[in-house]
């Protein structure tokens, strides 16, 4: 049982005072607000605290039994831990008293969970923070602030988590937390790629001295996105083949693109001797 | 052989997107199965006589030094380097392209799991139709397509797989090209779009602009925990079972959908001071709603997608033929709320006391 049944005053006007400008999280509590940490029964007959006074993140996510996300969660929060080991992160699970014990340790074991269980006897807990969905996960730091709240998602949840306690230990910045809650566009295609494509064709060409292949590559690279590099080795052809007014033709472009390419000024310095 | 290939060809029942979906199980984790065929078994240029529609540069020119040792079509020798490496000395973007988080194991292994590199019927080189191509590993979402009875031309039509997915490497969990948000309104955001069942399909871009309160999954651009995206034996793709109509007998399986993060408890206990606001001093007002023969189903209240409202509680709901909006009329209040008549007389709850505002 909790030590206290009301949620105390000081924590319930920090919430309401932090609630518009830090967001939505729990229902009763936003983020930023401080939470209580009361003493929990666990699962194997002990008692533990919801949140570590030592640890610099503490996780804490309330699932149930016979819910395929719960267990995803409870997986993939494993993982984290796994891959946190050895950093001051703390994980513990909050479940409904409700629940029978078995089935409880059925799907704890079949996470792989061995962190703590907490047993939240009549959803005191639950009904204080506000909890409402299962499965969903609270971070707070070291001085029991609500930094983090995430509910389960389908796609990247493990990602946003991990990325979350980073974030808390100071590995990862609020930036690199925006890259991951927005990730960017994975294409595969583009129009410049297409074109270096054909320059690096026409590179391996000329390698083996097949200068009209390795034109024609470049003629194919310049039609699709002209640049400096197709430019510059097209001179660098020509003047091998003895044709520098075309050469000088080929540079100078190069160089209106590129004032600072390095083969195209070396071609057009040997061309113009 | 041309091609310097992997030296064992394994046939082995192991995930290929492990590096992808480290979490073990997913509920839509579906099984993947590496095959043999996919070893590079057609990595020789066709066979004359077939309906040959690319070309690979290299080969059409009969350069076959570029990545060969001899430039002999009749007899060009190994390949010169790893077939990786030989890719991309041309095509050198997919350096970053793999350097994302998210890999496809085949793509890691060799190009050639997927790409003839000679010529191909396919585009991209491809050495199959794609999504036989990718079934033939992923044999769940095979099973999928082929018991949907819910389909999504997604899958089928325009770039079928590449729709959505990088077949190479993504920044996002599923080898997905944006997160799952993104990539659906790039079709479901225009009005006229209609359902297999002849019902028009929301335009979500719209909606999401009128409707300021929105769904935490639609907030997480994570519409994939509602909707299965491949096809599925549920209206509207739902992952889980949720009622079609209106008025629904109430059964915690027949809310699957909802229970999957909601907690039935909120609706199946009649009593409750923790689980819901939703409540009369104790009572609980949602199990009142629901728990009936003739229970009013989440919808007959709640907007899924986006309200104008907190609670996700919607202005109206169709009634009648014609869809004439009946409107719900729901004030938030201090001490709880009112729906003001339309369903039933103007009733108040209070959920700060323990005490029904009401008698039961």
């Amino acid at each position: 049982m909790l030590a206290q049944r009301r949620l105390p005053a000081w924590v319930v006007a920090a919430a309401v005072v932090a609630w518009p400008a830090a967001g939505r999280a729990f229902s009763n509590v936003a983020l930023g607000a401080v939470l209580e940490n009361p003493v929990l029964p666990t699962l194997d007959g002990g008692r533990a605290e919801l949140l570590s006074r030592q640890a610099t993140a503490s996780l804490f996510v309330f699932f149930r039994p016979e819910q395929d996300h719960s267990l995803s969660a409870l997986r993939a929060l494993e993982a984290i831990r796994q891959e946190l080991a050895g950093k001051p992160v703390r994980f513990v699970a909050v479940v409904s008293g409700s629940w029978p014990p078995d089935e409880v340790r059925q799907v704890v074991k079949a996470a792989g969970v061995g962190w703590p269980v907490l047993v939240d006897r009549d959803d005191v807990l639950y009904g204080r923070l506000g909890v409402r969905l299962h499965p969903v996960v609270g971070i707070a730091d070291r001085g029991a602030r609500l930094v983090a709240y995430e509910y389960f998602r389908e796609i990247n949840f493990q990602e946003i988590v991990l990325a979350r306690l980073r974030v808390q230990l100071g590995e990862l910045g609020e930036a690199d937390m925006a890259r991951v809650l927005e990730p960017p566009k994975a294409t595969s295609g583009s129009p410049e790629a297409d074109a270096r494509r054909f320059v690096n064709l026409a590179r391996a060409l000329w390698r083996r001295r097949n200068a009209p292949k390795a034109l024609e590559a470049l003629g194919r690279s310049l039609a699709v996105a002209p640049s400096a590099p197709a430019y510059a080795l097209q001179g660098e052809i020509l003047a091998a083949g003895g044709d520098c007014p075309s050469a000088l033709r080929a540079f100078e472009a190069a160089l209106r693109l590129d004032p600072a390419d390095a083969g195209a000024r070396a071609g057009r310095q040997g061309c113009q001797r | 052989m041309i091609l310097r290939l992997s030296s064992t060809i394994r046939l082995l029942v192991v995930p290929c997107l492990l590096a992808a979906a480290p979490a073990l199980a997913a509920p839509l984790k579906t099984e993947v199965r590496k095959l043999a065929t996919r070893r590079g078994a057609q990595v020789a240029p066709l066979p004359p006589g077939a309906n040959v529609k690319w070309s690979h540069a290299p080969y059409e020119t009969g350069d076959c030094s570029i990545c060969h040792e001899r430039n002999d079509r009749a007899n060009p020798g190994p390949i010169t380097t790893s077939v990786n490496e030989n890719c991309y000395s041309c095509h050198e973007e997919f350096q970053a392209i793999m350097a994302r988080k998210f890999k496809h194991v085949p793509a890691v292994e060799t190009c050639t799991n997927c790409h003839n590199p000679h010529n191909s019927t396919e585009r991209k080189l491809l050495v199959g139709e794609m999504v036989s191509m990718c079934t033939a590993c992923h044999k769940g979402i095979k099973a999928q397509l082929d018991n949907a009875t819910v389909r999504h031309d997604a899958v089928t039509t325009g770039e079928k797989c590449s729709n959505c997915h990088n077949p190479h490497a993504a920044n996002v969990e599923k080898l997905l090209i944006q997160l799952p948000f993104d990539l659906c309104v790039n079709c479901h955001s225009k009005d006229g779009m209609v359902a297999s069942d002849g019902k028009p399909m929301t335009n979500f871009k719209a909606w999401l602009a009128d409707n300021k309160v929105w769904h935490e999954p639609v907030k997480a651009k994570d519409c994939s925990a509602c909707h299965r995206t491949h096809g599925g034996t549920n209206f509207r793709l739902l992952v889980s079972a949720y009622p079609s109509t209106f008025y629904a007998p109430y059964d915690t399986k027949t809310y699957a959908l909802c229970y999957g993060c909601h907690n039935d408890k909120v609706v199946s206990v009649p009593e409750t001071t923790t689980l819901t606001g939703f409540r009369d001093g104790s009572r609980n007002l949602h199990y009142v709603h629901v728990h009936q023969e003739r229970g009013r189903t989440c919808r007959a209240c709640h907007e899924v997608h986006a309200s104008k409202q907190d609670h996700h509680i919607r202005d109206g709901v169709p009634y009648g033929p014609k869809g004439w909006l009946l409107k719900i009329n729901y004030t938030k209040l201090p001490t709880g709320g009112s729906c003001a008549k339309t369903c039933h007389e103007t009733k108040t709850y209070n959920n700060k006391t323990l005490t029904s505002s009401a008698p039961k």
